[in-house]
């Protein structure tokens, strides 16, 4: 199986440029060509797992080659890496990505641009998969940008609505913003060791860092600018601001792209490139903290939000977060195994909540409630997925996140016990807002008698994915059950050694997601406290969390005065000095000086006589002294 | 549909058959002066031939143009370099002014373009009517003489080529053009024209200088280790940089760019923004680099400065334009100063980047301009307030402007990113090994431009495309592309989609002109 991967990448850009070209008018034919092609992807990739699995754990790295563009000294390439951890991003993409079109059947019906939006489904899932499976940093830059478009335009796929229009260019420039890190990080890597190759630079680091050729800082330099591309992509803190803003997309393009593959691909970046974090732990510490401060902060702003939408978004904020302070720590089995838990009961959280606006079209919450007797399987596959991402027992997210916290318990970076207690309280308001959510949704009286009348359940085509979503965010963290340790014994990174699972630790926060589960409740189901009234006690703090801490206000203001006020600086030079002065000048000058001239053009021949004899006296005069 | 197609097909099977054993028996038909005979012969047919027949005369004699580029392209063999299909016929020995014609890696990837961009430009002028005749004649003309500018390797004979493209852009702006279009015309004419004096002036002083009278490229360039002293190229490179700066409108001689473009008819401004602009750059490396290396390493930090200055001035310009056009017309701009700036590396992959970029630039730019026209052409207004939400009555026009806003964005994928990553990596190069510390700083203001670039073209997108539909007549009243409206633009867009996905044909290609010239450049210091 493995010498036929680089179908996997390919097949979907194929049915893409078929989509396009030439089954556009044909919704059926669009549709089915895409998912069957996802179909084959997920079984490519499952017969690769297999294949993978076979082998001896030295032997699971394969990596193959073609030219794609020769420079001496540089040869770039386009290339295919199967390794454990590519073949663990395969499953997780492909099958979600499989879920997620057999989900939009449903939700995107009536849609008039039904084949278009499949044709981009499909070339978001080929660049991803182009991203996953790279062997080098330029393609794995090239993939980056190619997911980053598709993201633009299923951000924009509702490109009449003014907010989309706004949000799909913002997400694509605040990516920029980050790529721009990226590029000059890959650009660096190309010029210091004259290859892309991850295998050769890895081994060169080692070696130059060994024996002095390189200094740890400079490699630590290189090893952030290309953390800038993961800040912008995975949406981190000070680059967020896009990720809530791309929920104008349509819900299921949310649950692929901004919730399980593509924001994951900046963790798995960093994953990929790992070697070249662990050279210096000055490195290290900011890609812990800025992922321990975005899962913190993105947490906080969850709690004031209203749009069930933006609440998923700033918890996958948070998760991210999450995963990217345990790769931070030294946690790289930990952070990928988050990844993937996450990529289940996220997808799961955001096809709910695609049914659930599905049912009763709108996204305000508070325009909700009640919703379970109406939508039984959605609210039960909710709740599970709430169950999970809260971290209980003994579903998905207990196990994983139980494993980044014991990362961050054990780490050595300076600092790490306050990570800890971010983390710990991060998952307290985890387990808060989220059932905050689920019972303003789904429990207690309806708020919006006409749009409960008209909610009903989802068909087929979208409970079925929650269904078996729903299985996995059971299920998935008992890969890594203590004592069996599929998942530890499959990817890690360097040797492989036993981690012993933590128990007090696990039991700890788990007391913690409880109490956070109870204190909702409290507010929200037997509405013992008021919501209302707390948040009137503590308005700035309210305020503070529901504006986002004013950071789009922040941003907002630096552009408009910033990069506006200079373009309107340098049109008005451009207009008034260089074309106005110089360029008219130089005409105006010239006009001048050919009216001046022309006074000497009198058309008397007295005038040129007299001229003609002064001449003639002047240089007789030269000659003769 | 039918007859379009069958003409393309058929000019391509003249090409085929007639300049069959063009590469090697010494009897045949002379693929470069063909190359530059068929468009002038199609003005004379034209002139000749009753009106209807008029735009399918220039598209077939365009297909036989795109025909022999694809020819050159294919038959040019990389490994052997230097140039190919010379042709040399003594013309005023005693002067020794030549008629030679040949091409090397990187004029073979011009002569591909100058031919993709006439057969575009053919087409997208279809339903021109007024004075449809006059228009074709001039643009065949216009195309004439930027092949031969291409093609020439002799100076007298660049000028001569380089002239005679100038004056048909005059009339091509002054007559079919829109807004302001006799002032721009005049405006573009006079800056292009006080260029090439600078130009002919230097040729000139290198024609004396040289000792042994002659304008021919190929021994000119060999003089710079003998006859060409550190002070003479000191004092003569800047006036050659100037010279073809304008053309490719350095700042700050641009302002001809944006009045020009905005004004001319929309395959006139493909031609000028994808071809003649390309000139410039072009003719820094053909001309400039290999006889004055020296002064080109002497003036090397205002270059940079200035290709800079191109480069994000001009996108931060393009940020607050009011008309669609003048924003595609700065954006143009700034994507020459990243050329000149490749070419500023004075590094192997700086040049190649730079000559990539060349290429690419001119095939985006010309679809660019092609969709600006064809939308144009529909909507009757090109004022940004004015537009909006198009999309929602030309999807595809739509679609396909999104993929050439990415193109110019240098999205992966097509070409535009193939260009810039040469680029950067060899401006990265120059400041990593010692040498022109200048651009280890200046480097990462450079990459600003891509943000920028981002912005302005996403703003374009916004403004024209997206958002609910702002004029309610346009529902009723604005189709989507036709047919031979979007071949153009498809087929560019084609071009750009296999230079971005396999870029190593062409790079290879470049290279061919760019590793001896820099082995050639090294010999100096």
């Amino acid at each position: 199986m493995i010498e036929y991967s680089w179908l996997i990448p390919t097949m979907p850009a194929l049915a893409y440029a078929v989509i396009i070209l030439f089954t556009r008018r044909s919704k059926v034919l669009s549709g089915l060509i895409s998912i069957l092609t996802m179909a084959a992807c997920l079984g490519l990739s499952v017969g690769i797992l297999i294949e993978v699995l076979a082998k001896a754990p030295a032997d699971r790295v394969i990596s193959i080659s073609w030219s794609w563009l020769e420079i001496p000294p540089w040869t770039a390439h386009v290339g295919v890496l199967i390794d454990p951890l590519s073949v663990n991003m395969l499953l997780v993409v492909t099958l979600i990505s499989l879920l997620v079109q057999i989900y939009s059947w449903g939700y995107m019906h009536g849609e008039v641009r039904f084949s278009s939006y499949y044709s981009y489904l499909s070339l978001f899932t080929s660049s991803m998969l182009l991203l996953v499976l790279s062997n080098n940093f330029l393609q794995i830059f090239v993939g980056w940008e190619l997911v980053g478009l598709c993201s633009y335009l299923l951000i924009g796929f509702w490109y009449f609505k003014p907010e989309a229009a706004d949000a799909c260019k913002k997400a694509f420039v605040v990516n920029r913003v980050g790529d721009m890190g990226f590029l000059m990080g890959v650009i660096t890597i190309g010029m210091v060791f004259q290859t892309f190759d991850f295998a050769e630079v890895e081994k060169m680091v080692s070696t130059g860092v060994a024996n002095g050729t390189f200094q740890t800082g400079f490699i630590a330099g290189i090893a952030l600018l290309l953390f800038c591309g993961a800040v912008g992509k995975s949406a981190q803190f000070p680059l967020h601001v896009w990720l809530p803003d791309a929920m104008e997309g349509p819900t299921p393009v949310s649950a692929l792209i901004h919730a399980a593959t593509m924001v994951a691909a900046g963790v798995f970046m960093v994953a990929r490139t790992y070697s070249l974090f662990l050279v210096d732990q000055h490195a290290m510490t900011v890609v812990a903290f800025i992922g321990g401060f975005t899962a913190l902060f993105a947490a906080s702003i969850a709690l004031a939000q209203d749009d069930i939408k933006r609440i998923l978004a700033y918890s996958t904020l948070s998760q991210l977060g999450y995963m990217i302070m345990a790769l931070g720590v030294g946690g790289y089995t930990s952070g990928m195994f988050h990844l993937t838990t996450h990529a289940c009961f996220k997808a799961l959280l955001f096809l709910g909540a695609g049914s659930v606006i599905h049912g009763v079209h709108n996204q305000d919450i508070w325009k909700m409630g009640g919703l379970w007797k109406k939508m039984g399987i959605t609210a039960a596959t909710f709740v599970i997925a709430t169950l999970a991402i809260a971290g209980i027992f003994p579903l998905a997210g207990f196990w994983s996140k139980d494993a980044i916290l014991a990362a961050v318990y054990e780490s050595q970076i300076p600092g790490h016990i306050v990570l800890y207690f971010a983390a710990v309280f991060t998952a307290f308001l985890t387990a808060f807002y989220m059932f905050r959510l689920f019972f303003v949704v789904f429990t207690g009286e309806p708020r919006d008698h006409h749009a409960h009348d008209h909610a009903h359940e989802s068909p087929f085509t979208m409970t079925i994915p929650l269904m078996i979503l729903a299985i996995l965010s059971i299920s998935v963290g008992w890969l890594n059950l203590p004592g069996f340790d599929a998942y530890s014994k499959f990817v890690y990174h360097g040797e492989f050694h036993e981690e012993v699972f933590n128990w007090t630790m696990a039991w700890a926060s788990l007391l913690v997601a409880i109490a956070g589960i109870i204190l909702s409740a409290l507010f929200y189901y037997w509405k013992v406290f008021s919501a209302e009234k707390t948040a009137e006690t503590f308005k700035p703090i309210y305020l503070l969390l529901k504006n986002k801490y004013y950071v789009d206000e922040f941003y907002g203001w630096m552009v408009k005065k910033f990069v506006f006020g200079l373009a309107s600086i340098c049109t008005w030079f451009d207009d008034n000095v260089v074309d106005d002065g110089m360029v008219d000048g130089s005409g105006w000058i010239t006009r001048k000086m050919g009216s001046l001239f022309s006074l000497t053009q009198t058309g008397y021949v007295q005038n040129y006589a007299l001229v003609i004899f002064g001449a003639v006296a002047v240089i007789y005069l030269m000659v003769s002294f | 549909m039918l007859p379009v197609l069958a003409t393309i097909l058929a000019g391509f099977a003249v090409t085929f058959n007639f300049f069959h054993a063009a590469s090697v028996g010494p009897n045949a038909l002379p693929l470069l002066t063909s190359f530059i005979v068929i468009p002038i012969l199609s003005a004379f047919m034209i002139l000749a031939a009753p009106v209807q027949w008029t735009r399918w005369i220039s598209l077939f004699m365009a297909s036989m143009e795109l025909g022999i580029g694809f020819k050159v392209f294919f038959i040019f063999q990389t490994a052997v370099g230097g140039f190919q299909f010379v042709e040399e016929v003594p013309w005023l020995k005693n002067f020794g002014i030549n008629y030679i014609l040949g091409v090397d890696g990187m004029s073979a990837l011009m002569v591909l373009l100058v031919a993709c961009v006439y057969f575009a430009g053919s087409l997208i002028s279809w339903n021109i009517t007024l004075r449809m005749k006059e228009y074709f004649i001039l643009f065949s003309l216009l195309v004439g003489g930027v092949a031969g500018a291409y093609e020439s390797l002799d100076l007298f004979f660049f000028f001569l080529f380089y002239e005679f493209a100038v004056l048909p852009m005059y009339l091509l702006v002054g007559i079919w053009g829109t807004g302001r279009k006799e002032y721009a015309a005049m405006k573009l004419t006079l800056m292009l024209l006080a260029g090439s004096a600078f130009m002919l002036v230097g040729f000139i002083a290198m024609y004396f200088t040289s000792g042994v009278h002659t304008f021919d490229i190929r021994i000119l360039g060999d003089l710079a280790k003998t006859g060409f002293n550190t002070d003479f190229q000191k004092f003569w490179f800047p006036l050659l940089f100037l010279g073809f700066g304008v053309i490719s409108a350095v700042f700050p001689f641009h302002t001809w760019s944006p009045d020009g473009y905005g004004s001319a008819p929309t395959a006139a401004s493909m031609l000028h923004a994808g071809v003649l602009k390309s000139l410039g750059g072009y003719s820094i490396i053909r001309v400039a680099l290999p006889a004055m290396p020296d002064g080109a390493k002497f003036w090397l930090p205002l270059l940079v400065t200035l290709s800079l200055i191109n480069m994000l001035y001009a996108a931060i310009v393009a940020l607050k334009q009011k008309d669609f056009k003048y924003v595609i017309a700065y954006s143009s701009v700034s994507h020459c100063g990243a050329i000149l700036f490749g070419i500023c590396t004075l590094q192997v992959a700086g040049l190649n980047g730079a000559i990539i970029q060349t290429f690419s630039h001119g095939i985006v730019a010309a679809m660019t301009f092609a969709l600006v026209g064809t939308v144009y052409g529909k909507a009757h207004t090109r004022e940004l307030i004015k537009l909006g939400g198009l999309a929602a009555v030309m999807p595809i026009l739509g679609g396909l402007f999104v993929a050439a806003a990415m193109a110019n964005v240098g999205l992966p994928g097509l070409s535009g990113f193939v260009g810039e990553f040469l680029i950067f990596l060899g401006a990265y190069k120059s400041g990593y090994h010692g040498g022109f510390t200048i651009f280890q700083t200046l480097f990462p203001i450079a990459i600003l431009a891509i943000v920028m670039t981002a912005i302005y073209y996403l703003r374009l997108v916004q403004m024209v495309f997206y958002g609910p539909l702002k004029d309610p007549h346009y529902k009723d009243e604005v189709r989507d592309g036709t047919f031979i409206e979007i071949l153009p633009i498809a087929f560019l867009l084609v071009v750009s989609l296999v230079v971005g996905l396999y870029p190593k044909p062409f790079v290879d290609m470049s290279n061919a002109t760019i590793a001896p010239l820099i082995e050639h450049i090294r010999g100096f210091k």
